[in-house]
């Protein structure tokens, strides 16, 4: 019981900044309880990602490689990280607060019986009994804890940007081949197909617009979408966002949904159209360069945060800046 | 399959709409005081709508537990009127400040005393410590699959058919019955029950049984609570907001676009 | 070292802001004004409401500002502010198409000072409406008129603007129970809305109407223990006596003659400067800090257009205020006042079914329908509204003032206020608000149409309803919502009204000239004019003419 292990993820093959973040952070900890810390790669093939993270200065690098493996199922993943964790009883456990650590992690907490706290901040070793100081943000980020939970190995899930992200190192870690014994039966849930869809990635935005519950009608994304049109003469890239209400009223996709369970992004400007600025949805987008709040409500949260705020219907002052603009363009 | 079991978990929490000035921390008491009703948090409602479509298409029945602190009736309430046919609440003082795993334990618990189900639905996070735990830990808990973030949910015979948000777009996966799913709020927002609706239904209250420690749970010491160090108020967000005037939304449009301009 | 000095700094450019600043200002103060929101009038705004093209009151639309003696004091009119005045006063038009038309008693005779005569075509008008109903409800009210006449109404002004009297010594009003000719009876001060009404009135018609005059006058329930000055108010209102009044462009009209007023004065104005705290030393108010860290000194004295939640809780801080101060702040009551309110474009204003019989139901400054149910507005009204938002029966206001005032609307449309109580803020989540918000628009063009067929959607433009989560979010004092700063019933009116020392805080130099102070909420009451008065007293200004 003697490591710190971090869980390797990747994004279209290659290895994903979250984890070099995850190593940034596994590393300081480790080094304040005089422990290694390793990673795992999990997969059906984990070589080239094994080795690509081989030189960011972890002692070993697990590679945890089964033919059920292959692409990502829960079960099998949190399987195979259970059988891995029985064999090196980690004493701490990291985890991106990703898509890929939300399905897995909770359900390698309970099997191996002990507790899991997600989406933290910051991480940090109460020197008199060694346990991890856990801090997450609650209330959608309006009041930050820190908590302390019991059990082995200690286990969290991390959100994006939490920590720098680590830089390389000359020396280059152990990488040892481990063969879980998996067996078809653990999965329950059987993958039928997965569907491509055409993903908005807002933060490659430089200007975002966004509406919210505050826009009465699906159609009024028009003007929205037109006023769009008419900033990408001058700001760059410009894309239509929105608050979580419109998403549930389906007039969006949620690739397109800004906070807290959406998408986290800092463009250059963020104009919030109607939004009255739930703090879920300022967790999102506050750390735009500038904030523009277009809201009829001169009370709402959403001018506390604003750079720039107009009191206006948006109906009424959305066409007149558009013809304004494209006069001038 | 004709009928389905549906068990809606639906936690309580303060509205998580309010302005950050409704919400204060006592650093001393470490609790977080939150100046707002409570309102059913916003994915279990989701959730809850989920349910509501599965029962208009093939029939069955809703149970909706509810685990929380401060228990509000008209609240919940809402739920039978949106379409639930029952509503059991969780409430004792040894349940207050449980940790994701006791939760999820006391939930089974109550979940084996209801007995027979077929579909368990979950927000798929609290709106209050956005853990995104306890629906995957009440699956295990019960030893039945589990399935989350969905966007659609189908029962085809004694199967679960889910299309599920991924990074990519989305997933069809199946399960058989019992199963758990964790819902996200593409399902949908719970359908409005107008005022009317609700005043009939008060006119035929539906009892509303209350479980306590001692109907669900033996060994008390089971039980966690959250283990705080420290609770501390957030970085300050707030800007000097510049207002934009003018008498006409013209006047303020062509103020903005020369604000744009200099931007761009 | 301070940033900015005045001899007055005043917090908050509300409506009473607005009023006591070209008081201090024409004393020779120099009078500097901070406001938080980027506009002033507090109460007293119109906006491009329900859309561009039309023109909406966003809080307060009922005013008498002509009656305020700042009107004649600074010649308000000569600055805009004009007042016309219908022939009708109060309507009110019940399912069974009967309705009730009160004609004001008090006409206006000369527009430019609001002075009134009395009308006696029009007492003979409101008597036969009523006599239609009740003839003892008209004798009545041919008795009450004298009696508002000869010993109210007198009593009624002074009581409005002067400072409440110590307990013991009778106020204006309290004067009346010992004139046996006054018609009051000392008991009325205890008696709820519901005693009341059944006391003056036999009609179903006038105790509907005058349950719901309680509602509009100060918010209070049927089961409310309104007080004398409340109790007068609303029986004012149901008998109709002094005429209404529109303001010309909307309420914005009497902010704009205030504040262009005050800058002739010399008043400095500033918007967008949220105050954070008052600045105290050894127990004297000493300026303001505001939220940006500019320091505002005040040689004189500083004066707050705040309530006492901002005011004593926030801006002075509760580790000055004693334990007692702190359990009065706490107990203090927000929950009446609450409202569905907001404005609707229309292509043609509403034709009553009513009207048939009673042609100028159709043109009525305040127009009230409502079923006629007097056991429900008793007993059920309130009860249904805490429970769900909205009653199953409504009783609602409208004002079609496009009528009186063509420059509010689009060439050949019109605009009517509407009105609905509704719950305490709290009650609901803000998903529920929206929700709502959205039902009751809908419930009343449904009930709009059983009493005027044309009023369906079809006839809609634009509309825009607000409610008390909108309310609450942009006055920081309405708790809850309401449009009052504090329920003001009877517990919470007169000289019981906001903290012990009324306009005069504990801290010296420190005053209140907010609807939390007595004077009350609406535009054009006392507290402000009565603020000043104390002020004058204080620092030996030049009192008030």
């Amino acid at each position: 019981m003697s490591e710190l292990l971090l869980l390797v993820e990747s994004k279209e093959g290659l290895l994903d900044k979250t984890t070099l973040e995850l190593i940034r952070g596994g590393s300081e900890l480790a080094k304040d309880l005089g422990i290694d810390a390793a990673a795992v790669v999990v997969g059906n093939e984990t070589s080239p990602l094994a080795e690509s993270v081989a030189s960011y200065g972890l002692k070993k690098i697990y590679k945890l490689e089964h033919p059920l493996l292959k692409g990502f199922q829960p079960e099998a993943w949190a399987g195979a990280l259970e059988w891995l964790a029985r064999q090196i009883t980690p004493r701490i456990f990291l985890i991106s607060h990703s898509f890929v650590g939300k399905e897995v992690a909770p359900r390698l907490a309970y099997r191996l019986d002990t507790e899991l706290t997600t989406d933290c901040l910051n991480l940090r070793i109460d020197p008199q009994d060694g346990l991890l100081i856990r801090t997450k943000p609650i209330y959608g980020g309006n009041a930050i804890a820190a908590l302390k939970c019991a059990g082995l190995p200690q286990m969290v899930t991390v959100r994006k940007n939490a920590f720098e992200p680590m830089e390389k190192v000359t020396t280059k870690s152990d990488l040892v081949d481990m063969v879980p014994a998996l067996d078809e039966s653990i999965i329950k849930v059987k993958s039928l197909k997965t569907v491509k869809e055409d993903v908005v990635e807002l933060d490659k935005a430089n200007m975002v617009i966004a509406g919210g519950r505050g826009i009465v009608a699906k159609e009024d994304f028009e003007m929205l979408a037109a006023l769009a049109q008419a900033m990408s003469k001058s700001q760059g890239k410009v894309m239509i966002g929105c608050s979580r209400p419109v998403v549930d009223k389906s007039w969006m996709s949620s690739d397109r949904q800004i906070g807290l369970t959406g998408s986290i992004i800092a463009p250059d400007t963020y104009i919030a159209i109607g939004i009255s600025g739930a703090i879920q949805h300022l967790v999102g987008m506050i750390r735009s360069k500038k904030i523009i709040a277009i809201n009829t409500d001169p009370g709402c949260n959403m001018f506390k945060v604003a750079d720039v705020g107009v009191v206006e219907d948006y109906k009424a002052l959305i066409p007149a800046l558009v013809k304004k603009l494209e006069e001038s363009a | 399959m004709k009928g389905i079991n549906i068990i809606v978990c639906a936690k309580q929490i303060p509205d998580p709409e309010v302005p950050f000035s409704n919400v204060s921390v006592d650093v001393e008491k470490k609790e977080v005081i939150v100046d707002a009703p409570n309102v059913i948090s916003p994915y279990d409602e989701n959730a809850l709508e989920a349910a509501i479509r599965i029962k208009e298409e093939m029939g069955g029945k809703i149970t909706v537990l509810s685990l929380g602190r401060k228990v509000s009736d008209t609240v919940l309430r809402k739920t039978i009127a949106a379409g639930a046919d029952a509503l059991i609440l969780i409430e004792d003082p040894a349940f207050e400040r449980l940790d994701s795993n006791s939760v999820a334990y006391v939930l089974s618990r109550a979940i084996r005393k209801i007995g027979a189900y077929d579909l368990i639905l979950t927000g798929r996070q609290a709106g209050d410590w956005d853990s995104g735990q306890v629906g995957l830990l009440l699956a295990e808990l019960l030893g039945i699959p589990s399935i989350s973030l969905a966007r659609s949910i189908k029962i085809k015979e004694d199967r679960v058919l889910v299309e599920k948000t991924v990074p990519v777009g989305y997933e069809v996966v199946e399960a058989g019955l019992p199963a758990l799913v964790t819902v996200s709020n593409e399902v949908g927002e719970l359908r409005y029950v107008s005022r009317s609706k609700m005043m009939g239904l008060l006119k035929r209250p539906t009892p509303i049984p209350k479980w306590g420690a001692k109907d669900l749970v033996d060994d008390l010491e089971r039980l966690k609570k959250i283990q705080l160090v420290e609770l501390s108020p957030p970085p300050d967000m707030r800007r000097a907001c510049l207002f934009i005037e003018g008498s006409t939304p013209q006047e303020k449009a062509d103020k903005l676009a020369s604000f744009f301009k200099e931007l761009g | 070292m301070a940033d900015k000095v005045y001899d007055a700094v005043i917090i908050g450019g509300g409506h009473h802001g607005t009023i006591i600043a070209p008081y201090l200002a024409k004393a020779g103060l120099k009078v500097g004004v901070f406001e938080r929101l980027d506009h002033l009038g507090g109460g007293a705004v119109t906006e491009d409401l329900p859309s561009p093209g039309f023109r909406g009151n966003f809080c307060a639309h009922f005013t008498r500002f002509y009656g305020h003696p700042a009107y004649k004091e600074f010649n308000l009119r000569e600055e805009g502010l004009e007042y016309t005045f219908p022939d009708t006063n109060e309507a009110i038009i019940f399912d069974d198409e009967s309705s009730y038309i009160a004609y004001a008693a008090f006409t206006v005779v000369d527009p430019k000072t609001g002075e009134t005569r009395f009308n006696e075509a029009n007492v003979k008008k409101t008597y036969d409406q009523i006599a239609r109903f009740s003839k003892t409800d008209a004798d009545t009210y041919l008795d009450l008129t004298e009696k508002y006449k000869d010993k109210w109404r007198a009593a009624f002004h002074k009581h409005r603007y002067s400072a409440p009297t110590p307990w013991g010594v009778p106020d204006a009003l309290e004067e009346l129970f010992s004139d046996p000719k006054s018609g009051l009876d000392l008991p009325m001060q205890f008696m709820t809305c519901k005693q009341i009404a059944r006391y003056f009135f036999e009609s179903d018609e006038l105790r509907i109407l005058t349950l719901r005059g309680f509602l509009t006058s100060w918010g209070c329930f049927p089961d409310d223990v309104p007080g004398i000055a409340i109790t007068i108010a609303t029986i004012h209102l149901t008998l109709g006596w002094e005429p209404a009044a529109i303001a010309k462009g909307g309420t914005q009209a009497i902010t704009d003659a205030l504040v262009s007023v005050g800058k002739k004065q010399g008043v400095e104005y500033f918007l967008n400067s949220e105050v954070q705290k008052v600045l105290i030393e050894n127990g004297r108010a000493t300026g303001i800090k505001l939220m940006d860290g500019t320091e505002v000194a005040a040689r004189q004295l500083v004066v707050s257009d705040n309530a006492s939640p901002q005011l004593f809780l926030r801006l002075i801080g509760e580790d000055r205020i004693t334990d007692d101060m702190k359990r009065k702040a706490r107990i203090y009551q927000f929950d009446r006042g609450e409202l569905f309110w907001g404005t609707v474009g229309v292509h043609e204003l509403p034709q009553y079914k009513a009207a048939k019989s009673n042609p100028d139901v159709n043109a009525a400054p305040r127009t009230y329908f409502a079923p006629k149910d007097l056991g429900f507005m008793e007993d059920k009204y309130m009860h249904e509204i805490f429970l769900f938002g909205l009653p199953s029966k409504m009783f609602i206001l409208t004002a079609p003032d496009s009528i009186w005032d063509r420059s509010r609307v689009p060439e050949g449309k019109h605009s009517l206020h509407v009105e609905e109580f509704t719950c305490p803020a709290r009650l609901f989540s803000r998903k529920e608000w929206k929700q709502m918000t959205q039902e009751f628009v809908d419930v009343l063009f449904e009930r709009w149409a059983e009493y005027a067929p044309n009023m369906t959607k079809d006839n809609l433009i634009t509309h825009r309803i607000t409610n008390p989560v909108d309310i609450q979010d942009t006055h920081l004092d309405m708790r809850e919502g309401g449009w009052c700063e504090g329920n003001c019933s009877g517990v919470q009116n007169g000289r019981f009204r906001g903290m012990p020392g009324g306009y005069r805080t504990f801290i010296k130099n420190l005053y209140m000239c907010s609807s939390g102070v007595y004077g009350g909420p609406g535009i054009g009451r006392g507290s402000s004019y009565n603020c000043y008065r104390a002020i004058a007293e204080d620092l030996r200004l030049p009192p008030p003419k």
